[in-house]
């Protein structure tokens, strides 16, 4: 046995649980036959295609079929069977009541992220190695040159592990609640890396890519560097996984907390401007300004959802903290600090810096970009308390949830849906993103914007929530005494 | 040696404090039964003591490690069998113990021999090679005990092992148990069902409401609770004569009277029993048995429930 193979098996046990199982011969084998059907098929389909073609050329093009057709087999099986397995592992232990056993075993939460990746996916793994070599034999064939083959391998595995990294975090967060945060984990990969793995799907069919190789160079600017396209997305996705490693093994080790730590939320949100910065910045002008604003407020956002802290969080941390005299810190101040409320102007604050910076260096108006800044605080605010009337009664309303969508879509869309029923062009701006539409691309005409009615609105919609809320606080520090 | 000691643990779930200001400590091969209605925080006592819950305040120690930091020490040593659990259906037994003798860090060289132990022990020999999804409830029950044997940890935690088992199962898990205990192992377990922990538990623990409202050595809170000590006394003859001498002893009071068999409580300790015993003797009465009638972890149970009402 290798050091490696005795390192991933005995090391680490669950990948040898996994192998007992999936590795069994009675399905094994069943596997393996649908794996080499496949390939056989796809080989067979094209080298009939193949026979009918003439020109000097045919070879290199049959080639090249096989190639891309084994990339979008290498997906499938690691994006899509592979995330599988990643997402159901720890509700299959939950669904077999295995789940207590798996939780107490004594191994690191490193440990247990590994097992489970690869210990789950050892099939998955097993077909894409083999895949991989059929793909650099074919793509040699093909004429690929090897840098680009080696980013594409590159782009697999980041991706990849990305992905899988994601199912097994939404998975995590699903335990024993009713899936509420998974969702918020594929909102954040739609926004975030959504669009880079499909551009990559997309890609083959890419003219550059298809002719002259031209996509291992094709670049990317980034502050002032230029990364190939190929590399910058493998780079993207191996620090997006990094975050997803980091959330899987927070929930390994405190499951009933959140995605974020506090500290954890200003981190992400600090690397998510760097990069959205670093590809900004090349092209910035007054035009791409609030282009900018919009992306980098993305993770202002979602993070604080992915750090929610509970009404049982708030009972619990006022109750903990409140008994030891020597922090010197009121039951008012531990509640207020750990309010999720807190956290999210927090984040909105270190936004507000890094769009200040840009908008200065790309040379906005200041008195325009000051007033959007308090205007879309305001709307995000709003949006806040809304959230955070879910957190506060939600022990009491079970169904409170579906009301406060109801209103987050009326807050939305309303104002949309009046202007183009009433046409008064001027109401659209009370949505934020009938809002957000005018200031990255002012409305032709000259449409009257009156920030301060805007703002006005937004205060009258907050005074509601903000009792409401402020009477739970209350109710919570008076709890919290009598107990 | 102690292995546990806990410091007024508090666990809550939002407005409901499921374990309130508990205080405990077990000493090396004690077997203590945590007893007490449905409700009255066992469970989430014994997930604390696991490491599956962590407590809201309080501290606790188990082998010198804590409970909260350094918790994947005490991982180590502990098993612990959920009251509701199944094991991995896609594997066989052997595979399965396999897995968690690896898992718990077994000695490769040592992992066959376990395995092999644990399963002569929980008596399914013939189960070897069969996958656990065609074991029965009892024998998946008896199987969690064999997961738990085959990295022999140093205590184990069970609770209510023996809920959803029919009869059969339940005495073959019994049996399991009992030779745990009789090997000196360290074990709590809970149950509300107090005929399942009558035998073997040198100590209890009462819980009530989050609570533990007694808890010590079964004769001393035996002692504690009743007061007295029920003897039965059989007498070859003159069962008459028995009677009226005993009526004689102070710290003696006859209960009930049937056959050649007199039923007294006494107060005092066995030093007065002997020397009752002594007395009957020299009086000329044929004493055939003196035997203490053991009180039943019902019995003490109930004592304690009604004089709380």
């Amino acid at each position: 046995m290798s050091s490696i193979t005795k390192i991933l098996f005995v090391k680490n046990p669950l990948i040898k649980r996994y192998s007992y199982s999936v590795l069994r011969p009675s399905q094994f084998w069943i596997y393996l036959t649908i794996y080499i059907a496949v390939v056989a098929l796809l080989l067979f389909i094209n080298y009939s295609s193949y026979k009918t073609k003439t020109g000097a050329d045919k070879n290199e093009e049959f080639y090249n079929n096989v190639y891309y057709q084994l990339i979008v087999l290498q997906v499938i099986t690691l994006w899509i069977w592979a995330a599988i397995n990643s997402k159901s592992a720890l509700t299959t232990e939950l669904s077999d009541k295995t789940y207590d056993f798996f939780r107490l075993l004594p191994l690191s939460a490193m440990q247990k992220t590994t097992g489970i990746l690869l210990g789950r996916n050892l099939l998955p793994i097993l077909f894409a190695a083999i895949n991989v070599i059929l793909t650099l034999v074919f793509g040699f064939l093909g004429k690929r040159s090897i840098s680009l083959q080696l980013q594409v391998i590159l782009l697999l595995i980041s991706s990849s592990l990305f992905i899988n990294t994601l199912a097994l975090l939404s998975s995590s967060t699903t335990v024993k609640k009713r899936g509420k945060t998974s969702i918020i984990v594929w909102i954040l990969f739609l926004f975030f890396a959504g669009p880079l793995l499909l551009r990559f799907i997309f890609l083959p069919t890419h003219q550059p890519f298809g002719k002259n190789n031209e996509v291992e160079i094709y670049p990317v600017k980034f502050y002032n560097i230029e990364i190939p396209i190929l590399l910058f997305i493998t780079l993207v996705c191996l620090y997006m996984s990094l975050w997803n490693i980091l959330g899987i093994l927070r929930k390994f080790t405190f499951e009933t907390e959140p995605i974020f730590s506090r500290k954890g939320a200003f981190l992400y949100l600090l690397g998510y401007e760097f990069i959205v910065i670093g590809l900004f910045m090349p092209h910035l002008s007054d035009k791409t300004i609030y282009p900018f604003w919009l992306v980098s407020l993305i993770p202002v956002v979602f993070t604080p959802v992915g750090s929610i802290k509970s009404y049982d969080h708030y009972l619990e941390c006022c109750g903990l903290r409140g008994g030891h005299s020597d922090t010197g810190k009121s039951m008012t101040s531990i509640l207020f600090l750990n309010s999720n409320l807190t956290l999210a102007v927090g984040l909105f604050f270190v936004w507000v810096i890094f769009s200040v910076l840009m908008a200065m260096i790309g040379k906005a108006d200041p008195s325009r970009y000051i007033f959007n800044i308090v205007i879309i605080f305001s709307f995000y605010f709003f949006l806040l308390l809304l959230l955070e009337l879910y957190v506060v009664y939600n022990p009491i309303y079970n169904k409170i949830a579906i009301l406060l969508v109801f209103l987050t879509i009326l807050y939305l869309f309303l104002p949309l849906l009046l202007y183009f029923t009433l046409d008064i062009p001027s109401l659209c701006f009370y949505s934020p993103i009938g809002f957000f539409a005018q200031i990255i691309e002012p409305f032709e005409g000259k449409y009257f914007v009156n920030y301060t009615s805007i703002l006005i609105v937004n205060a009258i919609l907050c005074v509601i929530p903000a009792c409401l809320i402020s009477k739970r606080y209350f109710y919570i520090l008076a709890l919290r005494r009598k107990m | 040696m102690k292995i546990l000691e806990v410091n007024s643990i508090r666990r809550e779930f939002g407005t409901l404090v499921a374990v309130n200001d508990v205080s405990l400590s077990l000493e090396k091969g004690q077997v203590m039964g945590l007893i007490g209605p449905n409700g009255a925080g066992k469970t989430t006592l014994l997930r604390i003591l696991c490491t599956l819950l962590r407590p809201t305040s309080g501290t606790a120690q188990l082998f010198g490690y804590d409970l909260t930091t350094q918790y994947l020490d005490i991982r180590k040593h502990i098993g612990f069998l959920p009251d509701f659990f199944n094991l991995y259906s896609d594997l066989t037994l052997k595979e399965c113990l396999e897995f968690f003798a690896l898992a718990y860090n077994v000695q490769p060289e040592l992992i066959s021999k376990r395995v092999d132990e644990a399963i002569e022990y929980i008596e399914l020999q013939d189960k070897r090679d069969s996958l656990i999804r065609h074991l029965s409830r009892g024998m998946v029950q008896r199987m969690g005990v064999g997961i738990l044997l085959v990295h022999d940890p140093d205590l184990f935690l069970l609770d209510e092992p023996a809920s959803g088992l029919d009869p059969k199962a339940r005495i073959q898990l019994r049996n399991v148990l009992k030779k745990l205990s009789n090997e000196g192992k360290t074990i709590i377990i809970s149950s509300h069902i107090l005929t399942e922990l009558s035998g073997f538990c040198s100590h209890i623990a009462i819980m009530n409401k989050g609570r533990i409202e007694l808890a010590g050595a079964v004769d001393e809170i035996q002692q504690k609770i009743m007061g007295s000590k029920t003897v039965d006394i059989s007498v070859l003859s003159d069962c008459e004569k028995a009677v009226a001498l005993i009526s004689q002893f102070p710290d003696a009071r006859i209960t009930t009277i049937k056959d050649n068999t007199i039923t007294i409580e006494i107060t005092k300790g066995l030093e007065e029993l002997a020397e009752l015993n002594t007395y009957l003797i020299k009086e000329g009465i044929k004493v055939v048995t003196i035997s203490e009638q053991k009180t039943s972890l019902e019995d003490l149970f109930m004592k304690i429930s009604s004089s709380e009402q």
